[in-house]
């Protein structure tokens, strides 16, 4: 296993890599297993025996390109922390840096324009970390649901779990918030890989999938009532005490996101899962291990949900009730990770700003005058995009660069 | 605080006995759901929302005119007008698209559905103050509304009819053919998009009626759409698309275990082993108890 | 694609986003600041409830009672006359269907329209989420959810005028007592059935509690949910709990669904007393069920036929506006908006230089005590007083049982406790 690691195309020294590939050898070999191959690969890491061809660029203050050889450099440059090359390493195989540099530099500047520009009204503040927060959960969903096409309709049961928990050991427990926060998404996850091992094992697809998962949300919602009662409870421990420091957590939250769902586009994860939703019996026929693969998205994407558990129990007011459990989330997350287009990152996030915002402002706009017409337009508005074009928002920018296009170019044909 | 009933005879008899009358109900509000995902391959998130448009109209109709058969038969014309527009208008665009587009879409169907009821009527729930059979039978050691008696046998038969549509009638035979396999139905001069929209119209046309009988033992308001939709969902799910005796079957399963989980665990509580005899069994037969092949 | 160019561009854009960004920011920090207490022109109210959604019967009742409560104090009573006569503006925010929404319409309520009082929400959850909002903003919020522990979470500048949950379970059982004792009936066992939300469990909690400390067994206590399309075989647990009365938690639809299944059953018991304030005997329930909930009862937390000048003339002026008797949602609003009215007046004697201040305001409302000949709102309460304990409850709540009988051929809803309007008993046990 350790040779195969050496051989594989993919860079090494990519820890994101590590991690994601982590859980899915954590089930090949169990945990000694996976100790092994964290140990075996730390070398990669600092990038001391590469093997194949360098694949990093730099400048050095003369602006001449140079490779850098790691093997041959010198002791100091080689332990010099260099948090770009991972940055590098995660984007290699995307088309360009420049790409990722870009839409990463590009949100973090729509992030903190928009905190500058809200920051002195906390109804725009609070709209807007809405908006980054459903923004992410969108994004994880984009997972299992972009990237390997399952109709999954759980993330009100992950994100309710995820929350119930953090919030107890935050709460009861007095466990520090980050790990509160963690721990909730481990639980969210091993919810998911004990439901998603047996029916991607028995092979539930599509509509049986998306019901099996909206059954699961139900069956949480009666039996947290059962267990819990249902009644609302009030966390006394508040580490996040105002809108900055939430906002703040939930973009940090969402560019976590976005890199992640980046690592795992340009991972072989990402690689066989866009194989799996293609086509899942050619992928299975070539070779690729589609129930392993679709579990780890799941579980990954159920950690994410679960994680930002917490940070929806301190958006509306530090309180947790069995009612997160509601199959009406997971359609409207699901909605918008549809029409984002399913797979593409940027539509993602525009379907979640866009749709989501426009919504929630006709809502508290119009509601008091014709109540339920901003839901009516929003169902228009699903069934308008639904029916004119079907892959999403992406479709449409697609549409709009061609018809730029076409119009540049009166005279010859389409590029 | 909650004491289950004690697990003696009557009691198992009373509960099955009750299951099978809902669960005739839930079977034909579930079929026209079969049917349209059956043939078309759409997945219908709005079928919900469809029954409960039909009974606030069967109710208005009733209403202002006092007799539920003249309620009934109008509602079935236009509905059959409404699931004919539904179908040219949206579904025919996103047939064999991607099955999120289909469930993105049917759900804007469904809010727009919900919305306008809320707007037009108001959130309070609305009930025929009168209904056909309003006393109770008694058969031995049971106890059962005549009217909920007379809905399950209602529903037993139209489901009856709707098996020898699909296995008699050369337009039900055609259906099934498309169902198999669109392309050797198209090449054996079936008019496929006729078909379709005939489906898709009897789909609706058989909400309507069960609606209609809805409206016979409760109320409506906005959100009847939610009770109905994933229930009628799960009924299909488990009883797989091989023909109306699974829809049945699995309408009755479906109906027991809610009658069952209500008195022997607890009302608040029976849908767990429902969605859990669901979840298992999707796992085990994933084209369901009948399912096709 | 990817070349210096796109660089340049995106560069440029980020410093386009970044600069307007800052312009709208200083567009906010600019914005006039609240305005100065010296001179009131008018007092804005707020009122958030969820006018969309499956709650949204209470919600937009609950509008129609404060549209027609602020027309009156406006137009009628000339403003609030300490404070020179300021009118009330009302506005109005829609709840929404989960917290969150209900977070976000209440911070927008305030950071556009700076509500020195604010009413809402009914449903306990999304008061709680909005009872952070204003407790934050020290805006003082009237609340007309019932359930118990929305006082109890030590939040100071919250009030509610209404009868909380727990006393209507209360009074349901109490009710049944003293009819059974008026006829001298036997009532030992009772079977309380309860819709599996928040409020229903707080409410059968009530009755729970009530019937246990009044010696009656309770044999079973039962949830349901609300969507329940069938009572089949709830009823069969009720029938083989061999109660004398049934005291019942609904939500509308199943109250209606309830009502005609009973019918349809055949059971017999002694009584059937509802509690909670939703179904059986409003006139949509009413309308629905038809002869099938006649006897039924149900608690309110607003006596629509209590005989004093003031609820006389506001239930004829809203059935002349809205069509229809107002019930629950709406009748929490007339005396909430009235209590909020003579607070106003009052906090403008107490404090003419600056009224609206919240702790001011707060004080007012602590130093309130109403009765039916000092002030209006305490004329369209039950219990006819109202005075607040430091949590913000009423001493003095008090929930009404009406029950629906037949009055010259039609089903009515009539007041039979605690003292039967006048010409009407309380019919006891159910023929």
């Amino acid at each position: 296993m350790l040779r195969s690691l050496r051989r594989r195309e993919f860079p090494r020294g990519n820890y994101l890599w590590i991690v994601v590939n982590g859980f899915e050898y954590f089930f090949a070999s169990g945990f000694p297993g996976s100790v092994r191959v964290f140990i075996a690969s730390l070398p990669g890491l600092s990038g001391l025996h590469v093997t194949q061809k360098p694949l990093i660029r730099i400048k050095d203050n003369n602006s001449n390109t140079k490779t850098h050889h790691p093997r041959v450099n010198t002791r100091r440059e080689v332990n010099k922390f260099k948090p770009t090359i991972y940055l590098q390493l995660i984007a290699s195989n995307y088309r360009s840096v420049t790409g990722l540099y870009l839409r990463l530099i590009g949100l973090v500047v729509l992030l903190v324009a928009m905190y500058i520009a809200f920051m002195t009204s906390k109804y725009y503040l609070l709209f807007t970390t809405n908006l980054v927060f459903f923004a992410a959960i969108v994004l994880a969903w984009n997972i299992i649901g972009g990237y390997a096409g399952q109709l999954d309709l759980g993330s009100a049961g992950y994100m309710g779990v995820g929350a119930i928990v953090s919030s107890i050991l935050s709460n009861n427990i007095g466990l520090h918030p980050l790990i509160s926060i963690i721990l909730g998404g481990l639980s969210s996850a091993l919810l998911a890989g004990a439901i998603g091992f047996p029916m991607f094992r028995f092979g539930v697809r599509e509509v049986w999938y998306a019901l099996s998962t909206a059954a699961i949300v139900v069956i949480l919602n009666n039996a947290v009532r059962l267990l819990i009662g249902p009644y609302e409870y009030y966390l006394r421990v508040r580490p996040i005490k105002t809108y900055d420091e939430l906002y703040l957590a939930t973009s940090i939250a969402l560019v976590l996101v976005f890199l992640l769902n980046y690592a795992v586009n340009n991972s072989r994860l990402g690689y066989y899962l866009k194989a799996i939703r293609e086509d899942e019996l050619a992928a299975e026929a070539i070779g690729v291990d589609t129930r392993r693969y679709k579990l780890l998205a799941l579980m990954i994407y159920a950690f994410i949900v679960g994680s930002l558990g917490y940070l929806y129990v301190v958006m509306i007011g530090y309180f947790y009730t069995y009612r997160f459990f509601d199959t009406g989330i997971s359609v409207s997350i699901a909605i918008l990770g549809i029409i984002g287009g399913l797979g593409s990152i940027e539509g993602c996030l525009v379907s979640a700003f866009l749709l989501r915002g426009v919504g929630e402002y006709l809502r508290t706009s119009l509601a008091h005058i014709i109540p339920g017409l901003h839901l009516l337009l929003y169902g228009a508005v699903l069934i308008a995009l639904g029916v004119i074009e079907p892959e999403g928002i992406p479709g449409i920018a697609r549409r709009f660069t061609t018809l730029l296009k076409t119009t540049k170019r009166p005279m010859g044909g389409v590029k | 605080m909650f004491e289950p009933t004690a697990f003696d005879l009557s009691a198992i008899v009373t509960g099955v006995v009750n299951g099978l009358v809902l669960g005739s109900l839930y079977a034909l509000a579930s079929l026209g759901l079969a049917l349209i995902f059956g043939v078309l391959d759409i997945i219908n998130f709005a079928h919900g929302d469809i029954l409960m448009i039909s009974s606030y109209i069967i109710y208005l109709i009733a209403l202002s005119t006092g007799n539920p058969w003249v309620a009934l038969l109008s509602s079935l014309a236009l509905f059959a007008l409404f699931g004919a527009g539904v179908y040219r208008g949206i579904i025919h665009y996103v047939l064999g698209k991607e099955p999120l587009i289909q469930i993105a879409i049917t759900v804007g169907l469904g809010l727009i559905l919900q919305n306008l009821a809320l707007a037009l009527f108001r959130a309070e729930p609305r009930a025929l103050p009168s209904t056909l059979f309003p006393y109770p039978l008694s058969i031995g050691p049971l106890t059962l509304s005549a009217n909920r008696v007379f809905v399950a046998l209602v529903s037993i038969i139209l489901c009856i009819l709707v098996h020898y549509y699909s296995t008699r009638t050369k337009l039900g035979l055609a259906s099934r053919a498309v169902a198999e396999n669109r392309e050797a139905a198209w090449l054996m001069g079936i008019n496929v998009p006729l078909i379709y929209m005939a489906t898709f119209t009897i789909g609706v046309l058989l909400t309507t009626t069960a609606a209609f009988l809805w409206m016979q033992i409760g109320p409506v308001d906005p959100y009847l759409g939610t009770i109905f939709g994933l229930l009628c969902w799960i009924i299909v799910a488990l009883g797989g698309l091989g023909g109306v005796a699974g829809i049945i079957a699995s309408g009755f399963i479906i109906g027991v275990l809610d009658s069952l989980g209500s008195m022997f665990l607890t009302p608040s509580g029976k849908y767990i082993p429902m969605y859990i005899a669901f979840i298992l069994t999707i796992w085990f037969k994933p084209r369901g108890l009948f399912g096709r092949r | 694609m990817e070349g210096v160019a796109t660089k340049t561009l995106a560069i440029v854009l980020a410093v386009v986003v970044v600069v307007v960004a800052i312009g709208i920011g200083l567009y906010y920090m600019t914005a006039p600041p609240a305005p100065t207490p010296s001179k009131v022109n008018e007092v804005v109210i707020g009122l958030i409830e969820p006018l969309t959604g499956k709650y949204a019967v209470f919600g937009q009742e609950a509008k129609q009672a404060a549209e027609l409560i602020v027309d009156i104090i406006n137009n009628e009573l000339g403003g609030i006359k300490s404070m020179g006569g300021a009118r009330l503006k009302l506005v109005v925010v829609d709840a929404g269907g989960s917290p969150d929404e209900a977070r976000i319409a209440a911070e927008r309520l305030i950071s556009e329209n700076r509500p020195h009082i604010v009413l809402g929400a009914y449903i306990s959850r999304m008061t709680a989420a909005v009872a952070e909002v204003t407790e934050r903003e020290k805006t003082i919020l009237v609340m007309d959810a019932l359930v118990d522990d929305l006082t109890e979470r030590g939040w100071q500048y919250v009030f509610r005028v209404a009868p909380k949950a727990s006393m209507h379970g209360a009074s349901a059982v109490d009710f049944v007592l003293d009819a059974a004792k008026k006829a001298g009936v036997e009532v030992k066992r009772v079977v309380i059935l309860n819709e599996d939300s928040v409020f229903g469990t707080y409410v059968s909690n009530g009755a729970h509690t009530e019937a246990v400390k009044k010696g009656i067994e309770v044999a079973n206590h039962i949830t349901y949910p609300y969507d329940v399309a069938d009572f089949s075989s709830i009823l069969d647990t009720i029938k083989r709990s061999n109660p004398d009365f049934i005291v019942m938690v609904p939500y509308f639809s199943d109250g209606v669904l309830f009502a005609k299944q009973f019918a349809e059953s055949g059971l017999k018991v002694k009584f059937i007393a509802g509690a909670g304030g939703c179904g059986f005997t409003d006139p949509d329930s009413i309308k629905a069920a038809g002869e099938a909930v006649l006897y039924y009862t149900n608690t309110y937390s607003f006596n629509p036929y209590r005989n004093t000048e003031w609820t006389k003339k506001v239930v004829s002026m809203f059935q002349q506006r809205y069509g229809k008797l107002p019930t629950e949602a709406g009748g929490i609003i007339f005396y909430s908006l009235f209590t909020v009215y003579e607070a106003l007046e009052k906090a403008g004697q107490m404090f003419p230089d600056n009224p609206l201040n919240p702790d001011n305001l707060r004080q007012a409302f602590l130093s309130l005590d109403l009765n039916d000949s000092n002030s209006i709102a305490a004329q369209l309460y039950p219990s006819g007083r109202i005075k607040f304990a430091p949590n913000g409850d009423n001493l003095y709540a008090l929930a009404v049982v009406l029950q629906v009988q037949k009055i010259n051929g039609t089903l009515t809803p009539v007041l039979v406790w605690p003292e039967p309007q006048p010409g009407v008993s309380v019919v006891f046990p159910r023929p």
